[in-house]
C-alpha cells in the first residue's frame, strides 16, 4: 500500500489546536471580520519585524517595514485568497519593502556614487545566531544561498514554500540549500556544527 | 537534473538536503537583537485595520456584476430613448388634423395649396387621402380648399 501524501497546507490544523488556522482567519477577513486581522497580526508580527530587521539592519526601519507590510496585506481584502502558508505571501512583501526602506534611508545622506554602490549591495542579514563564528560563516555565503538557509532553518519554511516565497524553482531551492550547506561544512568557523 | 555545467545553481531533484541537528539548533537560537514593538505601533496598525473593514466594501464579484450591468443599462437607455422618439413622432403625425397639411394648427387655404404642391412634386403622404380613393391627388386638395372656404365663411346665422 502506498502512503498517501499529506497536503502541506493548512499548517495549523484546527484538530491540533483550538486557534483558528490562517486560512480560516483569512476567510473571516473576507467577510469583514476585523477581529480576525488582530489575531493574524499578533501571530505573525514578531516574525515580520525580525525578518525586516534581518533585511534592513535598523530597528526603526524594521518597525516601519512591519507596519507597511501589514497595511499592504490589509489592502488585499476583500478578495484575498490564501493558497499557501501566509509567510510565503508576507516574505516577498517584507523583503521588497525593506529594500525600498533602505534605499530611501541612504538616499538622503549619500552621494550619487555611494547610492549606486549601495543599491548594488544585497540586503543585509543581521547575524541571527549568538555565535559570532557561525554568523561570520553565514555572512560568507552568497545572498541567495544564505536566504535559502535562513528560510529553511530559521523561518521553518518547507522547500516548496521557499520556492513560492522567492519565486524560484523548487529544484533551484534544493540546489542552493545543498551548496550552502556544503560551503558551511567546508568553513572552519562552522566546522564544529558538522561534527558528530 | 540540469546538466548545464555553466549553471551556478544546477537543479537537483533528489532528496531534501538536511543539516546536522547541531547546526539547526544553533541557527534557531534567539537572535542577539530583537525588535521591541511599541504598543503605539500595534495600535496604529489595528486602527488602520478597523478603519479599512469599517468602510463599505465592494467585493470583486459585485464589481464584476457592475461591469456587466453597464452594458445592460446603456442598452435599456437606448431602447427607452428610441421608444420615446417613436412616440414623439407618432404624436407629431396625429396631433394635427388630417387637413392641416402644414401643421400650423389651423385648416385654411394654405393647407390646400401645400397639398397641391406636394402632389405635383410627388411628395405625398397617405394620411392626406381625404376622399379615401387610395390616391393623394388634386381632389384631396380640393376637399381641403372647400373646407377652408367653409370655415373662413363661418357658420351661417
Amino acid at each position: 500500500m502506498t502512503a498517501k501524501a499529506l497536503p502541506e497546507f493548512p499548517v495549523q490544523s484546527p484538530d491540533q489546536t483550538d486557534a483558528p488556522s490562517d486560512q480560516q482567519l483569512v476567510a473571516a477577513l473576507n467577510t469583514g471580520d476585523a477581529a480576525a486581522f488582530e489575531t493574524l497580526y499578533f501571530r505573525h508580527r514578531d516574525w515580520v519585524v525580525n525578518l525586516a530587521l534581518r533585511f534592513t539592519g535598523s530597528e526603526d526601519l524594521a518597525l516601519d517595514v512591519m507596519q507597511e507590510t501589514f497595511i499592504y496585506f490589509l489592502k488585499k481584502f476583500p478578495g484575498f485568497r490564501l493558497t499557501a502558508n501566509l509567510k510565503t505571501f508576507l516574505y516577498p512583501a517584507v523583503k521588497n519593502l525593506s529594500i525600498a526602506a533602505r534605499r530611501k534611508a541612504v538616499r538622503v545622506q549619500s552621494t550619487e556614487a555611494e547610492l549606486q554602490y549601495l543599491e548594488m549591495l544585497p540586503a543585509v542579514d543581521v547575524p541571527l545566531a549568538q555565535s559570532t563564528e557561525l554568523a561570520a560563516a553565514l555572512a560568507n555565503l552568497s545572498p541567495d544561498h544564505r536566504e535559502v538557509v535562513l528560510l529553511r532553518f530559521v523561518d521553518d519554511l518547507s522547500l516548496a514554500e521557499i520556492a513560492e516565497a522567492t519565486t524560484i524553482p523548487l529544484g533551484t531551492v534544493k540546489s542552493r540549500l545543498h551548496h550552502a550547506l556544503e560551503t558551511l561544512r567546508q568553513d572552519q568557523r562552522a566546522k564544529e556544527y558538522f561534527e558528530p | 537534473m540540469n546538466m548545464n555545467p555553466s549553471d551556478p545553481n544546477p537543479r537537483r531533484d533528489g532528496e531534501e538536503p538536511t543539516a546536522p541537528a547541531k547546526l539547526v539548533a544553533a541557527l534557531k537560537e534567539p537572535p542577539s537583537r530583537r525588535v521591541f514593538v511599541p504598543s503605539s505601533v500595534d495600535a496604529a496598525v489595528l486602527h488602520a485595520a478597523r478603519q479599512h473593514f469599517a468602510q463599505p466594501t465592494r467585493t470583486r464579484s459585485s464589481l464584476f456584476h457592475s461591469w456587466l450591468a453597464w452594458p445592460a443599462v446603456a442598452t435599456t437607455a437606448l431602447v427607452l430613448v428610441g421608444f420615446g422618439y417613436f412616440l414623439f413622432r407618432q404624436d407629431e403625425s396625429t396631433r394635427f388634423a388630417r387637413e392641416d397639411v402644414n401643421h400650423d394648427g389651423q385648416v385654411d387655404i394654405l393647407d390646400a395649396l401645400q397639398l397641391a404642391r406636394e402632389t405635383q412634386s410627388g411628395d405625398r403622404s397617405a394620411g392626406h387621402d381625404l376622399n379615401g380613393d387610395g390616391h393623394v391627388d388634386g381632389r384631396d386638395a380640393d376637399i381641403i380648399a372647400a373646407r377652408a372656404v367653409q370655415l373662413e365663411k363661418g357658420p351661417k346665422s
